[in-house]
């Protein structure tokens, strides 16, 4: 009896050595039911597109809103002073580069659209999708040039090396990679003139269409090369030149847009729900000295309007809040029943929201005009071209053209007032009528602070070129926190997230040694940032 | 490896048995985390080496034995010692789980259960530096102070037996010697200003260093002693609270010593249940939990738990209290 026993478990120990247990492994780890990427075919391709071009933009709103609020709220829009915080606690106004929230934006952003565009765009390339391929192209430059305006040095080639380290780019040879990718996309969209993109309705900005994305492409190059006027005035010459040749937004109808629906919503319609921001002093001191009738789009009069610092005449019921308020203001006086929050659309729960822009026609002409002025060849002088800037922008809101009182606005010579009737002097001193006369520094002026106003609410462009230019003249912060950066001054760029150091710390401590110029602080300026 | 002995001397009298043990854990599969720029959210990989060595000692004596009375006396005890030998290629440190006030971290050469949490910023010769405003200033960062362990030194426990006649009367006495936590509860409602503690000082009058924490030396960042006197509710807004609570003020010991269990029972006669189906019946009042001799940990039970994660011993979080209860047993042998 115990021999067979023996026999019979030695026998099973080698029945079970016998028969190999890896043979059937990849078959084991291929999922039978779910779909993975090399299943992609031209009918499924779309949807990742359709993604691709929501998340940037934060949608949809259930994912991104809290993203959104981090990134665009909470940075971006105090620090092109469109508004102020007033929750008491949030100090990201009083220049508080709170480490949590860049991480939250950070994280976001590499976890939702990089994705998403990074497979588009190299799907397109495998399967033969050639036109689609250079769309995806366009947009990458599009997602990553918001993230590298804001932190500098970024992973931008090495994304998605699947490694356990990821090494960052200078912001040089990305901005040199953006040109050559635009450069490559416009061929190929040259190429296909007049023609649609299968991908018809799941392009939810253009449905497809190649011209008009042609002329997104050629308006993104001259935006990018403007921006590295300072920094390398040839660079930015030839590619500004090459853009207008082939073609910018001209009229609103090349505007880039989303329409949102009730699960694609405009984020803000949720962040206006925390009323935690309300509308800046910049703003009423401009738009109240302009007798700006964009008002009316961008914010809702106030509770209780307090007609006392109107000028004589004027009837204008918005109130703003000056920035960087302290936490003891806040808590103790009623800002968000005092000030006006954002337009009625923008404030209604749960709703779809205003369509959502992408770019428009406005900030082309904006862009031509400092280049004229700067005496490249942009097809016109850059008066006549600011003040088509301005109608376009007033056109796209549906404003006739007048100010508040009916008269032409673009000729006007109305100067920014004091926001709170004479206490504070007024944000800034220049009038809406052109001066071909002024100096070039008061030129550039007038042109980006009627940009800044037809920007609202692309702050990340509006906070961009106040750095890059030093205008428009906004007031300083009453208050900052942040022992390195003074209430008169503003920051030059974010600060890398905890997680990177954490997770990447060698590729960081590289970026930050060599390819940064500087220490990881707000105060040090990014490569394009190279005004005097 | 577990080596030991069991021996019995004195006709069963006198038992003592002893063991000791060391084992290795490793090549366990955990997931890393990788950059966000990698596109992928984290890597699985195979490491760790955990080691405990320990000792467990049982020990018991029949003191007295005869036909009317006995008493047995046992004593056990056990102690465990951990450490971390060894966490993965290219990570000498690893964060297991964080909360809002601690984090718990593995680092090669400390132990598991190891409790970080934020601290107060001391100078070269180990005093706390206090601001302008009397107020010890808070280390970056929230990992950045060892501050407890939730292991026990050792572990042991007292029983004694006793029968008289047809009664019988047992006590367990359970000790726990050693460990910590850094208490959320406390933190939150230190800073609500609810606990009986917070009473003291609300005018103000308080100095850190000799009111509060009169064990630190506190100094101004100039070095020279802190004198400043600080109110209650501006020691707390500092300290306590949900977001950013500093584990460092707010750790506690766990040792203990509970009365764990308390027997008396009656048997009834065999003349009475001669001439039934029964064998034998037993009735007793049984105890459980029922009073702390000590408790360091004061104002908590430090065998509460939150849940069965492997990550939540050791955190004390608003957890249900544990409960002292009374019973009868009622037992019979067919």
């Amino acid at each position: 009896m115990k021999k067979i026993i023996t026999k019979l478990c030695v026998g099973l120990l080698l029945i079970t050595y016998g028969t190999s247990c890896t043979d059937d492994f990849t078959d084991l780890n291929t999922d039978p039911k779910n779909f993975t990427e090399d299943a992609v075919t031209a009918s499924e391709y779309p949807l990742f597109v359709k993604r691709a071009l929501y998340t940037p933009n934060f949608m949809p709103f259930d994912q991104a809103r809290g993203p959104f609020q981090l990134s665009h709220s909470l940075f971006s829009d105090v620090y092109a002073n469109y508004f102020a915080t007033t929750a008491p606690n949030f100090g990201s106004d009083q220049f508080e580069l709170v480490g949590g929230w860049l991480n939250g934006a950070y994280r976001y952003f590499y976890q939702r659209p990089a994705p998403l565009i990074k497979f588009s765009e190299d799907t397109a390339e495998e399967l033969g999708f050639t036109l689609e391929n250079a769309i995806m192209k366009v947009w990458r430059v599009y997602a990553y040039h918001r993230i590298t305006d804001y932190w500098g040095p970024i992973p931008y080639s090495n994304f998605g090396n699947q490694e356990k380290e990821v090494a960052y780019d200078s912001q040089e040879a990305i901005y040199n990679d953006f040109f050559t990718s635009l450069e490559e996309a416009v061929t190929v969209l040259k190429a296909n003139a007049g023609g649609t993109s299968f991908l018809t309705g799941n392009d939810v900005i253009y449905g497809g269409d190649v011209d008009s994305w042609l002329k997104f492409a050629n308006t993104l190059r001259l935006r990018l090369a403007m921006r590295v006027s300072y920094v390398d005035p040839a660079l930015a010459q030839s590619n500004a030149e090459a853009a207008v040749a082939d073609g910018v937004m001209l009229a609103n109808e090349d505007n880039a847009v989303i329409q949102t629906d009730i699960n694609f919503q405009n984020s803000y319609t949720t962040i206006t729900q925390w009323g935690e921001f309300r509308m800046s002093a910049d703003m009423e001191s401009i738009l109240k000295g302009y007798q700006d009738p964009r008002i009316a789009s961008f914010y809702s009069p106030a509770d209780e309007p307090d007609a006392t610092d109107d000028p004589a005449g004027v009837e204008f019921p918005y109130e703003g809040m000056q920035n960087g308020q302290t936490a003891e203001a806040k808590a103790t006086i009623n800002f968000n029943g005092e000030t006006s929050n954002m337009a009625a659309p923008y404030i209604l729960g749960g709703d779809p929201g205003p369509a959502w822009v992408v770019m428009a026609a406005a900030e082309p002409y904006f862009l031509r005009a400092e280049g004229a002025l700067r005496g490249w060849a942009m097809g016109g002088t850059s008066q006549e071209l600011y003040n088509q800037g301005i109608v376009a922008n007033h056109v796209q809101l549906g404003y006739d053209g007048n100010n508040l009182s009916g008269d032409d606005y673009v000729t006007s010579t109305l100067t920014p007032v004091s926001f709170d009737g004479g206490t504070t002097p007024p944000a800034s001193t220049v009038p809406v009528a052109y001066n071909a006369a002024g100096s070039m520094e008061e030129q550039l002026e007038q042109i980006i602070t009627q940009k800044w106003i037809a920007l609202w609410p692309d702050s990340e462009e509006a906070y961009a070129e106040r750095r890059r230019t030093g205008y428009p003249s906004l007031y300083d912060r009453v208050n900052s926190i942040n022992p390195n950066i003074a209430k008169d001054q503003l920051p030059r760029r974010m600060t890398y997230t905890a997680t990177e150091y954490a997770d990447n710390n060698a590729a960081t401590m590289s970026a930050v040694d060599n390819l940064l110029g500087g220490p990881d602080l707000g105060t040090t300026k990014l490569w394009w940032d190279a005004k005097n | 490896m577990e080596v030991g002995f069991d021996s019995r001397f004195f006709d069963n009298r006198l038992r003592f048995d002893f063991t000791y043990y060391k084992s290795n854990t490793f090549d366990q599969i955990f997931s890393t985390p990788t950059p966000v720029g990698s596109g992928i959210s984290s890597l699985f990989q195979n490491g760790g080496d955990i080691q405990n060595r320990g000792v467990e000692v049982v020990l018991g004596a029949t003191i007295a034995r005869n036909d009317n009375f006995s008493w047995d006396l046992d004593i056990n005890f056990a102690r465990n010692v951990n450490e971390v030998l060894a966490i993965a290629d290219g990570f000498d440190k690893l964060t297991v789980n964080s909360d809002f006030i601690r984090d718990y971290v593995l680092e090669v050469g400390g132990q598991y259960g190891d409790i970080f949490s934020r601290g107060f910023e001391r100078n070269d010769q180990g005093n706390v530096i206090v601001d302008d405003l009397g107020l010890p200033i808070i280390t970056p960062g929230r990992d950045a102070v060892k501050v407890a362990n939730f292991n026990p030194d050792w572990l042991g426990g007292i029983r004694n037996s006793f029968r008289y006649k047809n009664w019988n009367l047992s006590a367990l006495i359970d000790i726990r010697q050693g460990g910590s936590v850094t208490t959320f509860t406390e933190a939150i409602l230190a800073r609500d200003g609810v606990l009986a503690y917070t009473a003291e000082g609300r005018d103000g009058g308080l100095v850190f260093g000799e009111d509060i924490f009169p064990g630190e030396t506190a100094v101004r960042e100039d070095g020279s002693p802190n004198t400043i006197s600080v109110s209650a509710e501006d020691y707390y807004n500092r300290v306590g609270g949900r977001n950013t609570p500093v584990g460092e003020a707010f750790v506690r010991e766990l040792s203990n010593i509970r009365l764990r269990e308390l027997v008396l029972g009656y048997t009834l006669p065999q003349k009475m249940i001669a001439n039934t189906f029964l064998k034998s019946a037993n009735f007793s009042l049984v105890g459980r939990n029922l009073f702390f001799i000590t408790n360091s940990a004061e104002n908590f039970d430090p065998e509460i738990v939150n849940n069965t994660n492997n990550n939540s011993e050791g955190r004390e979080a608003f957890a249900l209290p544990t409960s002292r209860s009374v019973g009868v047993s009622i037992n019979f042998g067919f």
